[in-house]
């Protein structure tokens, strides 16, 4: 068990290792990107939008690639671990992603207002993410693409709020989005034991 | 029992699973910041780091949530939460076997026990052993944040606020700036002469137990050891300059004063207005009391500046003159010389002079004059 659990965690680390960098060089990429479109803040929030989606899809492609899988999940025909579902490695790179725009947004402007970030702006990527996620994890494009659209929405809507509505308001909506962040966790997470009981029900 | 039943009742396990995994994880998410947050604040603490550094690394840890929550979220499998309730593998076996006719046979069997189960309630909450590692190292930080609290601010933190503990050091600061800009041009002098200050004195005190002791009562030991008349001598030697001198010292003690003040205050911009340049006051003090002064010789300039040199010397002289009435109206053309006798008295009649330049510590020092005094004679 110890051992299965080792290798369980080594190949977290090596997505890990891969995915962190590569979101934060995402998040350099877009921002050039948006420096030579130079267009409103929706057409931003979609280009982040469509980087995000697009990570879940090489995700899913990457998981059919035998030498990516063998890389990403060194388990995943293991039948005590059910298949393999790609989400560790798009929901890390969007973390640094937010991550790196935050530390980022400090070095420029080193205020308590990065605490006001982390409530607000971080979030705002992180449920988005698990949105996709959730998504992804139906199976069905419809879904997919209707996730892509109530996150660009998202994240355009509390763009636009936030340089509108006083700081308290901002700190509350902060904790309602850390709120929202737990809830699409644990559904993502019953989704995920709902396929392996899926697999439990059609053995070969 | 067909798949939607099953699923009803490993939901309600499932429900379970997730919750106590959520807890656990943002426990050991909240221990992990709060063990990063004490270290930092004892780095800031014992380094006086920056607050940009500070504020960067705890809003770098702040952020790692999702890795929290993430990490090994994928490999979350239903196997893994049936086995832990299902120790004869019965749900595990009626959930793999293909055939219709095993899974009528097992199906009672598997309602009866995971109905049991229901009722046992099975998966109870409880915290992981990593988070209780995490909880022990938690508090292992607090209680080496609060120690290096102790021995470096000489208090305990109870803000738990960055700031106020750099405003804390920065205060600190300023006071061992302001103690370092002190007069203390005889420490050397005490220090140069060791076996000197070891000796024991008059009062049979040796120098261990000296030591500790202000300039004052060390002075006053040094006369006595020179012997009652030795001692008028000298203080007959002070000139009434000197006595003006120590007049000044309310001026210089309001100037020792306001460098004890925090930086930007607005005793410290009127001390700087008084004087002009900040710090050098400790220095001009210094010079003046070098101890190299014509008559005071190596008695020391804290004594000098002591008025209390003078009306502690009384009793001495008045030892010296017999039973001669000493007052303000019978002055003798001996007494002339002595016109600090009457700078002295004159001020008695000004109580807030009194109060000025009576305190404690001269208090002390008159009492252990008059005591070493008495063991003497």
């Amino acid at each position: 068990m110890n051992v299965s659990r080792a290798s369980e965690h080594g190949s977290a680390i090596v997505t890990a290792a891969i995915a962190l960098p590569l979101g934060a060089a995402l998040f350099f990429l877009l921002r050039l990107v948006e420096g030579i479109i130079r267009g409103p803040m929706a057409l931003n929030a979609l280009l982040e939008e469509t980087a995000k989606a697009t990570l879940f899809v090489l995700a899913v492609l990457g998981s059919k690639s035998r030498i990516w899988r063998n890389i990403l999940f060194p388990r995943g025909t293991d039948p005590d671990f059910g298949p393999p579902t790609p989400l560790l490695f798009p929901l890390l790179c969007i973390t640094a992603f937010g991550l790196t725009e935050n530390i980022l947004y400090y070095f420029s402007f080193p205020t308590s207002s990065i605490y006001k970030r982390l409530l607000y702006s971080y979030p705002i990527h992180l449920n988005t993410a698990l949105l996709y996620a959730l998504g992804f994890l139906s199976g069905k494009p419809l879904r997919v693409a209707s996730s892509f659209i109530i996150c660009v929405l998202y994240h355009l809507a509390l763009n636009y709020l936030s340089f509108r509505l006083p700081e308290v308001v901002i700190y509350l909506f902060g904790v309602v989005n850390l709120f929202i962040l737990f809830l699409l966790y644990r559904r993502v997470l019953v989704k995920i034991i709902e396929r392996s009981m899926q697999a439990c029900w059609n053995p070969k | 029992m067909d798949k939607p039943v099953l699923d009803s009742v490993l939901s309600y396990f499932l429900k379970r699973h997730l919750r106590t995994r959520l807890i656990n994880s943002t426990v050991a998410y909240i221990s992990v910041n709060l063990t990063i947050y004490f270290l930092l604040l004892a780095v800031v603490i014992l380094t006086n780091s920056s607050l940009f550094i500070f504020h960067l690394l705890l809003f770098f840890s702040l952020s790692l949530l999702p890795l929290f929550l993430f990490l090994g979220m994928e490999r979350t499998t239903l196997r893994r939460l049936v086995r832990s309730i299902d120790d004869r593998c019965l749900v595990e076996s009626y959930l793999h076997t293909p055939s219709t006719e095993h899974r009528t046979f097992m199906r009672q069997r598997v309602e009866a026990h995971l109905e049991r189960k229901k009722n046992e309630r099975v998966l109870p909450f409880r915290l992981f052993r990593g988070n209780l590692y995490l909880l022990g190292l938690c508090g292992f930080a607090f209680l080496l944040l609060q120690g290096i609290s102790v021995i470096t601010l000489r208090d305990f933190t109870t803000t738990f606020s960055a700031r106020e503990i750099k405003n804390r050091l920065i205060e600190r600061e300023t006071l061992e700036q302001a103690v370092a800009e002190l007069p203390v041009d005889d420490a050397g002098a005490y220090g140069s002469s060791e076996a000197e200050e070891l000796r024991p004195t008059p009062g049979g005190e040796t120098g261990e137990q000296r030591t500790g002791r202000t300039p004052e009562e060390e002075t006053l030991e040094e006369l006595l050891e020179d012997g009652p008349m030795a001692a008028k001598d000298r203080i007959d030697r002070l000139s009434p300059e000197d006595l003006i001198e120590e007049s000044d010292r309310p001026t210089e003690q309001s100037e020792t004063e306001w460098r004890y003040q925090i930086p930007g205050s607005e005793s410290e911009e009127a001390g700087e207005n008084m004087s002009g340049i900040a710090g050098d006051e400790g220095r001009e003090t210094g010079r003046e009391g070098s101890g190299s002064e014509a008559g005071s010789g190596d008695v020391g300039r804290t004594f000098r500046e002591s008025p209390l040199r003078e009306y502690t010397a009384i009793p001495e002289e008045i030892a010296a003159r017999g039973n001669e009435e000493l007052s303000p109206g019978g002055m003798t053309a001996e007494s002339r010389k002595q016109t600090y006798l009457s700078t002295i008295f004159s001020d008695f009649q000004q109580s807030d002079n009194l109060r000025i330049t009576f305190n404690p510590l001269f208090d002390a020092i008159r009492e252990r004059y008059l005591e070493l005094l008495r063991e003497r004679f």
